[in-house]
């Protein structure tokens, strides 16, 4: 029996001024220990979605369910079970790493050896008297995400965490969620603008671009997308005789190639089979494989 | 108890913020300046007569006429600006915290700041009295006793009469991002207050809550004092259940 979705948002629509619609009708669903890469270009509604379903703005259309809950009737106990990371980290500069946490921790029911711990999880049990002002951006993100850990949540919810961080601080970083997922098994959702920055570490992904949801389900189901998008350059000596013998590929004209779709290499080798017992000599066989970043941004481009 | 654990999270963010700082500096700013005033111009016949309520009622008046309005303003803009200035308001509201819990261990916070103006004012008042009688011990602070019923009084109808402010300004504090909005609103209606109170004798003062501190602290308005204060209260109370009315709806742009 699977196990029950951690999140699951249906209907989703949100206007911030009358007849400028940001989200349509966006649905979602969040299997329980997945990492769920949430994506899209700035100003796609990814950050609307996500502060809807933290309830950082007023619901308008739409039902979101954490938990099995509505979120909206049982806001306080499901948000014990959340830890959030919405854009900047909410930090006060004029206190430590440790006063920071302590502001919250009673409020999420954590004892002092939790703040240790995430302190530690996070690298940050040494800071000692240092307030958190001084701190290098890498750092107030760390203990941002420990703010985020400090009430052993269930889902974990990152908006672009990794916004400013330098190349080593966002490996550190998905090594980190890398851990948190396979050790605590907390579900976690992390939004970015970047396909690169999260394929190597989410399971499903979800796409959205202008307010609309345009793909969502598992990386393995992304990347057959990806194959069944991926096209092979051909140069023969009579373009217009191959184009009539591969007719069933759809192959598409250009000005001195033709362009095929294919989806595994037996194609490719059926499509040379076909060109040489026709007798036209290929001069260019190019495989131009369709990447996830391209897909995704073919996706958000159209 | 969820709002207790809200209001410790509002101390403890206010820990080491310039917050307690200026409701130390606002509460010793008279005490001072009475000290300052002994030295260079000595003690007035006056408060010879019965010197410690001629003080504290000085005091209180000087107290209610600018320092404790300017108090109220600029605490009630500092306190909800630690959420803008770091821009915690996601954290906030992204944590388990009933909102109307969140709206009132804000509320508390600036109320426990005021209670401690309030220690530290008659403190120092008193700090002051003992300075002035060693500075110059024939104005006879030691002869007379201090009259304790009169000074508690001082202390209620002062907090009373200030209450409606409070709620006004903590609205306008959380309402803007800028510092400068809320600041500029309560200095000109507090301006406005006393231009109502000494030179227009506007009949229209007792609904004017910037006008209460002032009404209340000067013996020739003393006739109304319990309306006035029962306005404020009244006031205090209604603005807040607005106040909360409307912060329960807010947006907060992440």
């Amino acid at each position: 029996m699977s196990k029950p979705p951690v999140l699951k948002i249906t209907g989703l629509s949100y206007d911030y001024a009358r007849g400028k619609t940001t989200l349509s009708d966006i649905s979602m669903l969040v299997e329980q220990g997945s990492i769920y890469g949430f994506l899209g270009p700035n100003g796609s509604g990814k950050t609307t979605t996500l502060s809807l379903l933290l309830g950082l703005l007023p619901m308008q259309n739409g039902h979101v369910e954490i938990f099995g809950e509505n979120m909206q009737l049982n806001r306080t106990s499901n948000l014990k079970k959340i830890g959030s990371l919405v854009e900047s980290p909410s930090l006060y500069g004029h206190l430590t790493a440790k006063e920071n946490l302590e502001v919250y921790r009673q409020i999420y029911g954590a004892t002092k050896a939790r703040v240790e711990e995430v302190l530690k999880m996070v690298g940050l049990h040494d800071t000692g008297k240092k307030k958190t002002k001084h701190f290098s951006l890498g750092m107030k993100q760390r203990l941002a995400i420990a703010l985020a850990l400090l009430p052993k949540p269930a889902l974990l919810i990152l908006d672009e965490p990794t916004n400013g961080l330098d190349p080593n601080g966002i490996i550190e970083f998905r090594q980190l969620l890398r851990k948190l997922n396979k050790a605590f098994g907390i579900t976690i959702i992390i939004s970015s603008h970047l396909l690169s920055e999260v394929e190597k570490m989410v399971s499903h992904v979800g796409i959205i671009s202008g307010g609309k949801m345009l793909f969502q389900g598992s990386v393995r189901e992304l990347q057959q997308l990806q194959n069944n998008k991926s096209t092979l350059l051909i140069n023969t000596s009579d373009n217009d005789a191959a184009y009539h013998v591969l007719c069933e590929y759809h192959p598409e004209r250009s000005y001195q190639d033709i362009t095929v779709t294919y989806t595994n290499n037996q194609d490719i080798a059926m499509i040379t089979k076909r060109l040489t017992e026709h007798k036209i000599d290929v001069y260019l066989l190019q495989p131009k494989e369709n990447n996830l970043e391209e897909l995704y941004l073919n996706l958000t481009s159209n | 108890m969820p709002l207790l654990l809200s209001l410790r999270s509002e101390i403890l963010k206010s820990k080491r913020t310039f917050c307690w700082y200026l409701t130390i500096i606002c509460a010793a700013a008279l005490p001072i300046m009475f000290v300052a005033d002994v030295c260079i111009d000595g003690v007035t016949s006056e408060t010879m007569r019965d010197p410690w309520n001629a003080f504290f009622s000085t005091g209180f008046m000087a107290l209610n006429l600018v320092i404790f309005p300017m108090f109220i303003v600029l605490i009630c803009t500092l306190l909800p600006q630690l959420e803008y200035r770091n821009n915690t308001w996601k954290q906030v509201f992204t944590s388990p915290q009933k909102m109307f819990d969140i709206y009132l261990s804000k509320f508390l916070l600036i109320q426990i700041m005021i209670l401690v103006f309030f220690v530290a004012f008659n403190t120092l008042m008193f700090s002051a009295a003992l300075t002035i009688h060693f500075i110059d011990p024939k104005v006879g602070f030691i002869n007379y006793s201090l009259d304790g019923e009169e000074l508690l009084i001082y202390n209620l109808t002062t907090y009373a009469s200030i209450l409606a402010i409070t709620v006004i300004q903590f609205i306008a504090g959380l309402r803007f991002k800028s510092f400068i909005v809320p600041v500029i609103i309560g200095f000109v209606l507090w301006v406005s207050a006393a231009a109502m109170v000494f030179q227009t004798q506007s009949t229209m003062v007792t609904f004017f809550p910037y006008c209460y501190p002032i009404l209340s602290a000067f013996p020739q308005f003393k006739i109304s004092l319990s309306t006035i204060l029962l306005n404020s209260a009244v006031m205090a109370a209604v603005f807040l259940a607005f106040g909360f009315a409307w912060f329960n709806q807010r947006i907060i742009k992440a």
